[in-house]
């Protein structure tokens, strides 16, 4: 009887391989769909720096002038395009940062994100040694603390060197000298680091 | 039920059994050479004259053994007498069947034991004891008990197992008879297995690519459940784990029977569940380092006559916290890291699992069928299907923390066919493998470019080997060709390339055991093994945040995909292992030694800086060059007394990249580990045990050159291998434990208490690549209990 069984339920080689190919076929068939390309919409690729002269009263006065460091593609192996700052010397100038993805179309404004979740973002800015310039934060996340997408900057006398600018996404804001600027004790993850020449005449 | 106890245990000579533990058992059936069960049949135990007649059903269990290995000799009328070497614990049913008389010849199927892997291959056993004592641990961890297998971990719960120096795609794991599909690719990325599944785990440290393909090439990972028995009552088995390092509670139970109408029919159902918060240091919180995991599994098993089946399915699910400080943005953030001595984000205990953190899922199908055909041998057919789901959470802005920034589904088939034959002397297996996977990225879910792309790889191979025996002598030979299909889906600025490659690949294996004396053996192994390169070693491009180091494939250059496939080229390895056993009363030794040439040995080697708008990153790219790999194992016991054992363990690897006259990174340290038990039987308790363990591994001496993350400039990434911080001392570690046993009715309830790191040592592990960020955790308590009412 169990032979009887055994020839009913087993199939011939034919018939496993017919199955296998069968399986085979459709499982291919089925995943085949092609992907689609990705948009990388948190993409930092352009830090934009607004440098606007003020007045003695505080107010604008002349035309701002925009630097820009560009990286289309953050990881990969494009060279970033790198503005040349040049600002006048004892002048003090209100700058603001901008952060876009200019990766996808239309660009998306990262700083407007930065500037929502501000409570866990803080810019911070470097300044090589010799280099005149000093930045002081002008804008406040819910908690008071500062933000960096709003400063001022006061430059002195004429130098040169090279000024960097920081982004941490979850700086511990309330370490020691970190909201007036030290970077020290700021731990978080760097978002953005970028380094520009200065020529301050 | 009763029947499989009817058993007719003559001790002639109990009082020669020594030493400990002797708690091993030997199990199993006598058949005819026609499929049918002998009772009564003498099987007796060479050395010591322990003889037990089989019962009506033809079982028998010999119970209490203290040796590692034994000789029996099974006789029944009419029948050619047979002897048989058993190294034990073994904890499978054995089935010997002897051959009528006018046969004359006298041989013998060792069911899965001599069969499943090359007898003259080199392997390492965790026994069902052994891995009682590791309960709550993943699979990787446990393993580490093995002379030659380490970890690379990632923090304290993610270990991946490394053989001889090898790991990820060169490491199969044989999930209960099936390749094991996941994504082992990645560093960080452990294998989806529930230890708690396993009632024996095995690990081959020679390649095994003739009989399982190209990723055995380093080794195999054997994890065996129990064998299904009909019995009639139901069986099981609880576990209840609590570890105080991380105010963990491992809970697990496992039941099984038979089922009535049908009594060739067994079933059995498992679970477990474990949850753990963040682990600590002897000095700060590890933070953010909690896991959650809760795994299940049933089988239903048929067993008749000439043929079987199995039906098995288990679902792995496991959420694991990444240290929250080893997130980085860029190499300033590393810098800081690794020269601070505490990490940057030290938060209160919680078990809350945040970001970073992995969710994987693992789901298995097994159908397996065989059938004794007469004249001809035994036909196996197995099915296994599995989904795998790996989702990797990163720290992202605002919403996009709930998004995974990395979420793979690979879909896999694999489908084995083997003939088992035996005649006499000579035995063997015939079989084909296929394989047929499907990996795809949900980008749409994650918004960012994948790590590795998606794809489809249709694999497929042939194997014969072929073993002989005689006299004092086992040989053996195999080989094994293969093809692999594989298509590639990636993206080369928004534009998809779809890549095809097609690779031809053979292994050979040529191995000899020689049965020395009764107490001495010599196994020798030499492979020939090849393995085309993953997907991931071809088309990888992306940041990995944990080492601030940006990765890319050899279809790569300088970042940028190309068409030309004609470097890319198959790693061969050729292996040669000796070992040496020594098994006497007292003493056992074994003691192996091992070369490995491998050419076009593919890993990551780094190559320039590239300026982001994070600032500098390394870029290695995965690159072929030919390497070589060679240590030894050594692991001695030695039996002084009843009362006390001495264990001695150690390992040593040596690892070189020829062409570049360096030395490879993630190279296991050497280690040794002395330890000493003590047994203290009375009454009351049995098995009362006191072992104290004092592993020391060394530093790392030939670790490659340090260049910390500022000091970075593209001179010093053309040069060597170069690791971002110095590889750190050696430590010695003391652990310490207890158990016992309690006997409940007829059934067993074991206790066991074990400190690990019991003085609160501060230390860095080598192959913890968090090692940049934190120490290693400190003291730990582990409580374990055990209630077996096992049916058989």
């Amino acid at each position: 009887m169990n032979s009887q069984k055994t020839q009913l339920i087993m199939p011939t080689p034919k018939q496993i391989l017919a199955y296998i190919f069968l399986f085979a076929t459709l499982l291919l068939s089925c995943s085949d769909d092609d992907p689609e390309p990705v948009n990388e919409e948190e993409l930092i690729t352009t830090v934009v720096l607004v440098f606007q002269p003020l007045n003695a009263t505080g107010n604008p006065e002349g035309n701002a002038s925009v630097f820009s460091w560009i990286d289309r593609d953050e990881d990969g192996p494009i060279v970033p395009v790198i503005s040349d700052i040049t600002l006048s010397s004892n002048t003090t100038y209100k700058l603001t940062v901008q952060l876009l993805n200019e990766s996808v179309n239309p660009a998306v404004n990262i700083s407007e994100e930065v500037l929502e979740e501000g409570t866990e973002h803080q810019f911070f800015f470097g300044r090589s040694n010799g280099l005149n310039l000093n930045v002081t934060y002008a804008d406040n996340d819910k908690d008071g603390l500062p933000v960096g997408l709003t400063n001022n900057a006061t430059t002195g006398n004429a130098s040169t060197g090279e000024f960097t600018v920081t982004l941490r996404h979850e700086p511990q804001k309330n370490a020691s000298g970190v909201k007036s600027g030290d970077i020290t004790n700021a731990g978080g993850e760097t978002d953005v680091q970028v380094s520009f020449p200065v020529t301050i005449n | 039920m009763k029947r499989l106890f009817l058993i007719f245990i003559l001790i002639l000579s109990s009082d020669l059994l020594p030493g400990q533990p002797c708690n091993k058992r030997i199990e199993g059936e006598i058949l005819s050479d026609e499929g049918k069960f002998l009772p009564q049949a003498t099987v007796k135990i060479v050395n010591t004259e322990q003889t037990v007649l089989t019962a009506d059903d033809g079982s028998f269990i010999f119970d209490h053994l203290c040796q590692d290995r034994v000789q029996i000799l099974v006789s029944y009328v009419g029948f050619s007498n047979i002897t048989i070497t058993l190294d034990l614990p073994i904890k499978r049913k054995i089935n010997i069947i002897l051959q009528r008389a006018q046969k004359v010849l006298d041989d013998v199927i060792v069911e899965g034991e001599q069969l499943r892997r090359g007898a003259s291959q080199t392997s390492a056993i965790l026994s069902r004891e052994d891995l009682a004592g590791l309960h709550g641990k993943p699979l990787g961890e446990s393993l580490k008990e093995i002379p030659g297998v380490n970890a690379l971990q990632t923090g304290p719960a993610i270990f991946k197992p490394v053989i001889h120096g090898l790991h990820s795609q060169r490491i199969m794991v044989l999930n209960n008879g099936i390749r094991q599909e996941g994504q082992q690719w990645g560093v960080e990325h452990a294998p989806e297995i529930d230890p708690f599944i396993a009632s024996e785990i095995e690990v081959v440290k020679g390649s095994e690519t003739v009989r399982y393909g190209s990723d055995a090439i380093g080794g195999v990972i054997i994890v065996n459940p129990p064998a299904l028995h009909p019995t009639e009552k139901i069986g099981g088995e609880f576990n209840v784990g609590l570890v105080s390092n991380n105010r963990m509670g491992v809970f697990s139970g496992m039941m099984e029977g038979g089922i009535k109408p049908w009594r060739h029919c067994s079933w059995r159902v498992q679970g477990s569940f474990k949850k753990g918060g963040d682990y600590h240091t002897p000095d700060y919180n590890l933070s953010n380092t909690g896991i959650e995991e809760y795994n299940f599994s049933a089988a239903l098993g048929f067993e008749h006559d000439h043929h079987g089946g199995e039906i098995y399915i288990s679902s792995f699910n496991t959420a694991i916290g990444i240290l929250r400080a080893a997130h980085t943005g860029n190499n300033e953030d590393l810098q800081r890291s690794i020269v601070s001595e505490r990490p940057w984000y030290i938060k209160d205990f919680t078990y809350d699992i945040n970001n970073p953190r992995q969710n994987i899922r693992h789901y298995l199908v097994k159908v397996k069928a065989y059938e004794q055909i007469r004249n001809l041998g035994r036909l196996n057919i197995q099915y296994g299907g599995q989904f795998n789901q790996r989702e990797e959470f990163d720290i992202r802005r605002g919403d996009n923390n709930t998004r995974p920034a990395l979420s793979l589904g690979l879909f896999s088939n694999v489908v084995d066919v083997t003939l088992d034959h035996e005649k006499g002397h000579h035995s063997g297996s015939i079989g084909i493998n296929g394989t047929l996977k499907s990996n795809k990225n949900d980008t749409q879910e994650t918004g960012i470019v994948a790590l590795i792309p998606d794809y489809n790889q249709l694999a497929s191979g042939i194997f014969v080997f072929e073993k002989l025996k005689f006299n004092k002598w086992v040989l053996e030979a195999g080989g094994r060709y293969d093809y692999q299909h594989l298509l590639v889906k990636t993206f080369q600025n928004r534009t998809l390339l779809k890549p095809e490659f097609n690779f031809h690949y053979f292994s050979g294996n040529l191995g000899a055991t020689y049965n020395w004396t009764p107490s001495w053996r010599i196994i020798v192994n030499a492979g020939y093994s090849t393995r085309p390169p993953h997907v991931s070693e071809l088309y990888s491009e992306g940041l990995h945040h944990g080492t601030a180091s940006i990765e890319e494939g050899l279809m790569l250059k300088e970042g940028v995909k190309i068409t030309d496939h004609s470097h890319v080229k198959e790693e061969i390895s050729k292996k040669i292992i000796g070992t040496l056993q020594h098994t006497k009363e007292n003493l056992s030794l074994d003691f192996s030694l091992y070369y490995n040439d491998i050419d076009n040995y593919v890993y990551l080697r780094p190559y320039e800086t590239r300026l982001t708008n994070r600032g500098n990153f390394p870029a290695f790219q995965y690159r072929q060059n030919n390497a070589v790999l060679t240590g030894s194992d050594v692991s001695l016991k030695y039996t002084f007394s009843e009362k006390i054992t001495y264990k001695l363990k150690g390992s040593y690897l040596y690892a070189k990249d020829r062409d570049n006259d360096d030395v490879l990174p993630f190279i296991p340290p050497a280690q040794i580990e002395n330890g000493v038990s003590f047994n203290v039987n009375s009454n009351r308790i049995k098995d009362l045990i006191i072992s104290v363990n004092l592993p020391y591994t060394f530093k790392q001496i030939r670790a490659p050159k340090v260049v910390y993350p500022l000091d970075l400039d593209s001179e010093t990434v053309q040069g060597k291998n170069f690791d971002f911080a110095p590889a750190p001392a050696g430590y010695l570690l003391v652990n310490a434990s207890v158990s016992f046993k309690i006997p409940v009715k007829e059934n067993t309830l074991t206790f066991s208490l074990s400190t690990e790191n019991v003085f609160n040592e501060v230390y860095r592990n080598y192959m913890n690549r968090l090692r940049y960020y934190s120490d290693e955790i400190g003291r730990n308590f582990s409580l374990r209990l055990s209630y077996n009412f096992l049916q058989h």
